[in-house]
C-alpha cells in the first residue's frame, strides 16, 4: 500500500463520523415522506447552491472529465458553456417555476400539469432505467480509483460505496444530504484548487506543459473535437441539466423562487472553479504521465504521485464524497419514482406515510445494488457513460418540462408522444451513428423528435384551451 | 437485461472511439531509471526498459525545458539526438529498433540555473499492467538536503537516495535540494506541499465553522415556517 493509505483512512474516518452525525440528526427530524424528499422546503441559497453543484459534480467530473482532458486536451472545456447555458435555462425557465408549481418530483409535475397518469408511470420508469447508467458510471469510477490507489478489488470498493451512501440517503433524506453536500463541495473545491499549484510546480510551468503537450499531439492544445461534436456534447449536457430530475427535485427543497435563482448563481461560481481546475489537472497529468493504461486513472495517478499525503487524502475523500453525493441524488430521485410516483400515486394511493417511507428506503437498497453488477463489466470509460445518460435525459425530459412550465399547450397524449418520440429518436440515432460517421449528435435528433411529436400529437388531440399552470401540493 | 445494457453502451463507443490514442508499438513491461545528480546544475540519467509484443517502441518523447541541454545521448548504438527546434517544449525521438526486447538510453542533463526538473524518456508503448512496474532511483550529491516534496513522491532509503515505484512512466523528475547549510526555514515552509497542507487545514476549520453557524439559522427559519 502507498504512504497515502494511513492518512487517507484517518481523514476518511473523521469525515464519515461527521456524515453519520449529520444523518442521524436529519433522521430524527423526519416524520413524513414530504419532509424526507423536500427537507421541509427550508434550504437557503448557499446550501442550495452547494447542493446543486455537488449533485452535478460527480465521478463524471472528478474522474471522467479529468480523463477526457487527459486524452483529448483543451477542447473538451467547451462543453462547460453548454453546462452553464443549461443552468441559465434552468434559472429562467425551470427552477423557479417548478418551485412555484409545488410538485415534488418530475413525474409528479408531468402527471399534474398534463393530467396524465401515463406520463407519471412512463417518466418514473425512464428515470429508474437511465439513472442506472449514471450509477454504473459512479460505481465504475469508484472501483477504478480504489483499485489504482489501494489495490482494493473493485467489487469491495463498490460495496463500501453502496453501504455508506445508503446510510445517509435512506436515513437522513434531503435535509441531511444537503448539509453534507455543503461540506463536500467545500472539500472538492479546496482539494482541486490546491492540486493545481502542485501540478504546475511538478511540470515546471504552464508554458513548458503546453509546449510538451503540443509535441505529444498538437490536437491536445488545439482542437481534438470538431465544432459539431462539441455542439452536440454541449447540447446534451446543457439541456439534460435544464431538465434533470435529480437537480429539479433539489429545487423543491428550497425556501422559495428567489432562493432557487440565488442558489443557481452560487452553483455557477463553484462550477467555474471546478471546471478550470479539472482542465489543468487533466492536461498536467498528461504532461507528467504521457501514456497511462486507462484515462480514468488520471485522477488516481495525480493523488498517488503529486499531492502531499494530507491534501491527497482529502482530495480522495472529496472524490469519494462527490461520487456519494451524486449517487445519493440519483437514488433519491429514482427511489421517489418508485415510492412516490408508482407506489404512492398509482399502486396504493391510500397507503400510510410510514409505508411510503419504508418503500422509499427499500427501493434505495434495490436501486443501489443493481448497478454494481453492470459496473463490474466495465463496458466503457466513465465519461462515455455520463454522455450517454445526458443524451437520453435531454431527449426525454427537455421538451415536456420546458413546454409544460412555459406554455399552455399540451395534452395527456402529446406529452406521452413527446417522451416516447424523444427516447426513440435518441436511441435510433445513437445506434445509427455507431455504424455511420455523422456530425449530428443523438441528443439533437432526440430533442427534435420530441418537439415534433409534441406539436403534431397536440394538434390532433387538442380540444379547447390548455391547462392553466397551477400547483398541486403547494 | 445485461444484453440490453450491452447494446445501449455500445452506443458510447462512438465517443470512446473518437478519443482513442493510437499506440502502434508493443506493451511496456518494465521501466527502470536511475537519476544521479552530480551537482545542483547537472545530472546523469540511465534508463532501461523492456517492451513485449509484435514490435518495439517506434519513438520516445522527451520534455525540453528552457536553459537545459541534453548531452552524451546514447540510445542503443545511436548517439545522435535530433536537433530541438527553437521554442519547442519537447522532442519525439525516432527509436532505432523494430523488435520487442530490452532497451537502454543514457544521457546527461545540464542546466544554466538550478536543475530542478530532469526529463525522462517516455516510450510510445502503453503499460501492460496496473502494477507498479516503473522504478525511479534518485541519488543526490553528498551533503545536500531536499526542501520541497519531490515528484514523483519517493520512499527515502537515506537522506540522499530515494526510490519511487509507479504504474506509469513519468516524463519528468522534479526535486529541489540545496547544500545542507543553505536551506533556511523559509525555504522549507514556503514549499508548495507544506503551503497546500496548511491551506487545506485552514479551509476545513473555516468551512466547519461556517456550517456550524449556518445550520442553526436554517433551523430557526424552519421553526418560523412551521
Amino acid at each position: 500500500m502507498h504512504s497515502i493509505s494511513t492518512s487517507f483512512f484517518i481523514v476518511a474516518a473523521v469525515y464519515f463520523c461527521g456524515i453519520a452525525v449529520i444523518s442521524f440528526l436529519g433522521m430524527r427530524s423526519i416524520r413524513t415522506e414530504d419532509e424526507f424528499l423536500t427537507a421541509g422546503r427550508t434550504i437557503g441559497p448557499w446550501t442550495g447552491g452547494a447542493v446543486l453543484a455537488a449533485t452535478q459534480i460527480s465521478a463524471g467530473t472528478m474522474v471522467g472529465t479529468v480523463g477526457r482532458h487527459y486524452m483529448t486536451g483543451v477542447s473538451w472545456v467547451w462543453v462547460w458553456p453548454g453546462v452553464w447555458a443549461g443552468w441559465l435555462i434552468s434559472a429562467i425557465f425551470v427552477g423557479p417555476k417548478l418551485r412555484e408549481f409545488g410538485t415534488v418530483t418530475v413525474p409528479d409535475f408531468l402527471a399534474v400539469r398534463f393530467r396524465s397518469e401515463w406520463a407519471r408511470i412512463l417518466s418514473a420508469i425512464f428515470i429508474i432505467s437511465v439513472y442506472t447508467i449514471m450509477l454504473i458510471a459512479q460505481y465504475q469510477a469508484c472501483g477504478v480509483v480504489f483499485e489504482s490507489i489501494f489495490g482494493i478489488r473493485p467489487i469491495v470498493a463498490m460495496l463500501i460505496l453502496m453501504v455508506s451512501t445508503f446510510l445517509y440517503t435512506a436515513l437522513g433524506g434531503v435535509r441531511s444530504s444537503s448539509y453534507i453536500d455543503f461540506l463536500q463541495i467545500l472539500i472538492v473545491v479546496t482539494g482541486l484548487v490546491l492540486a493545481v499549484p502542485s501540478l504546475i510546480s511538478d511540470v515546471g510551468s504552464l508554458s513548458a506543459m503546453g509546449k510538451f503537450l503540443t509535441t505529444i499531439d498538437h490536437r491536445i492544445t488545439g482542437s481534438w473535437y470538431s465544432g459539431a461534436q462539441i455542439f452536440g456534447f454541449s447540447l446534451s449536457f446543457g439541456l439534460s441539466i435544464a431538465a434533470a430530475p435529480y437537480e429539479i427535485v433539489r429545487f423543491s427543497s428550497m425556501r422559495d423562487k428567489a432562493t432557487v435563482r440565488k442558489a443557481i448563481g452560487v452553483c455557477f461560481l463553484f462550477q467555474a472553479i471546478i471546471g478550470s481546475c479539472v482542465l489543468i489537472m487533466g492536461l498536467a497529468t498528461r504532461a507528467l504521465f504521457p501514456s497511462i493504461q486507462n484515462p480514468d486513472q488520471a485522477s488516481s495517478m495525480m493523488v498517488l504521485t503529486v499531492l502531499p499525503p494530507f491534501v491527497g487524502s482529502l482530495f480522495l475523500v472529496a472524490l469519494l464524497s462527490a461520487i456519494m453525493s451524486n449517487v445519493n441524488a440519483i437514488l433519491l430521485v429514482a427511489s421517489s419514482g418508485i415510492s412516490y410516483d408508482i407506489y404512492g400515486k398509482y399502486l396504493r394511493p391510500m397507503s400510510s406515510e410510514k409505508s411510503k417511507l419504508l418503500v422509499s428506503r427499500l427501493s434505495i437498497v434495490l436501486l443501489s445494488a443493481v448497478p454494481i453488477i453492470f459496473a463490474l463489466q466495465r463496458y466503457s470509460d466513465v465519461q462515455s457513460l455520463v454522455v450517454l445518460q445526458t443524451r437520453f435525459i435531454a431527449s426525454f425530459f427537455f421538451v415536456p418540462v420546458i413546454l409544460g412550465l412555459n406554455t399552455k399547450r399540451g395534452t395527456s397524449s402529446s406529452i406521452v408522444g413527446a417522451m416516447l418520440g424523444g427516447m426513440i429518436g435518441c436511441l435510433f440515432w445513437s445506434i445509427y451513428s455507431s455504424h455511420h460517421k455523422t456530425p449530428i449528435d443523438a441528443s439533437e435528433i432526440g430533442i427534435l423528435a420530441s418537439a415534433l411529436a409534441f406539436f403534431i400529437v397536440d394538434k390532433w388531440t387538442h380540444a379547447g384551451p390548455g391547462t392553466p399552470i397551477q400547483g398541486s401540493l403547494s | 437485461m445485461t444484453r440490453f445494457f450491452r447494446k445501449c453502451l455500445l452506443i458510447s463507443t462512438v465517443v470512446a472511439a473518437s478519443t482513442a490514442v493510437c499506440f502502434a508499438a508493443g506493451d511496456l513491461t518494465a521501466y527502470r531509471a536511475s537519476v544521479t545528480y552530480k551537482d545542483i546544475h547537472q545530472a546523469s540519467v540511465d534508463v532501461a526498459f523492456s517492451v513485449a509484443g509484435k514490435s518495439g517502441p517506434q519513438s520516445v518523447q522527451l520534455i525540453v525545458y528552457p536553459g537545459q541541454k541534453i548531452e552524451a545521448w546514447q540510445a542503443g548504438d545511436s548517439t545522435t539526438l535530433p536537433e530541438v527546434p527553437p521554442g519547442a517544449g519537447g522532442i519525439t525521438i525516432p527509436f532505432p529498433f523494430t523488435q520487442s526486447g530490452m532497451y537502454g538510453v543514457k544521457y546527461n542533463v545540464v542546466s544554466t540555473g538550478e536543475l530542478s526538473h530532469v526529463p525522462l524518456p517516455v516510450p510510445d508503448s502503453l503499460p501492460v499492467s496496473r502494477e507498479h512496474f516503473v522504478q525511479i532511483d534518485l541519488s543526490l550529491p553528498p551533503d545536500s538536503v531536499v526542501y520541497d516534496d519531490p515528484f514523483p513522491q519517493k520512499v527515502w532509503r537515506d537522506s540522499l537516495h530515494g526510490i519511487a515505484q509507479l504504474p506509469a512512466v513519468p516524463a519528468v523528475i522534479a526535486v529541489r535540494f540545496a547544500p545542507a547549510g543553505q536551506v533556511s526555514w523559509r525555504m522549507k515552509w514556503s514549499s508548495v506541499g507544506r503551503l497546500s497542507t496548511l491551506f487545506m487545514m485552514l479551509m476545513l476549520i473555516v468551512g466547519s465553522a461556517a456550517l456550524f453557524l449556518y445550520r442553526p439559522r436554517s433551523l430557526i427559519n424552519e421553526r418560523r415556517t412551521q
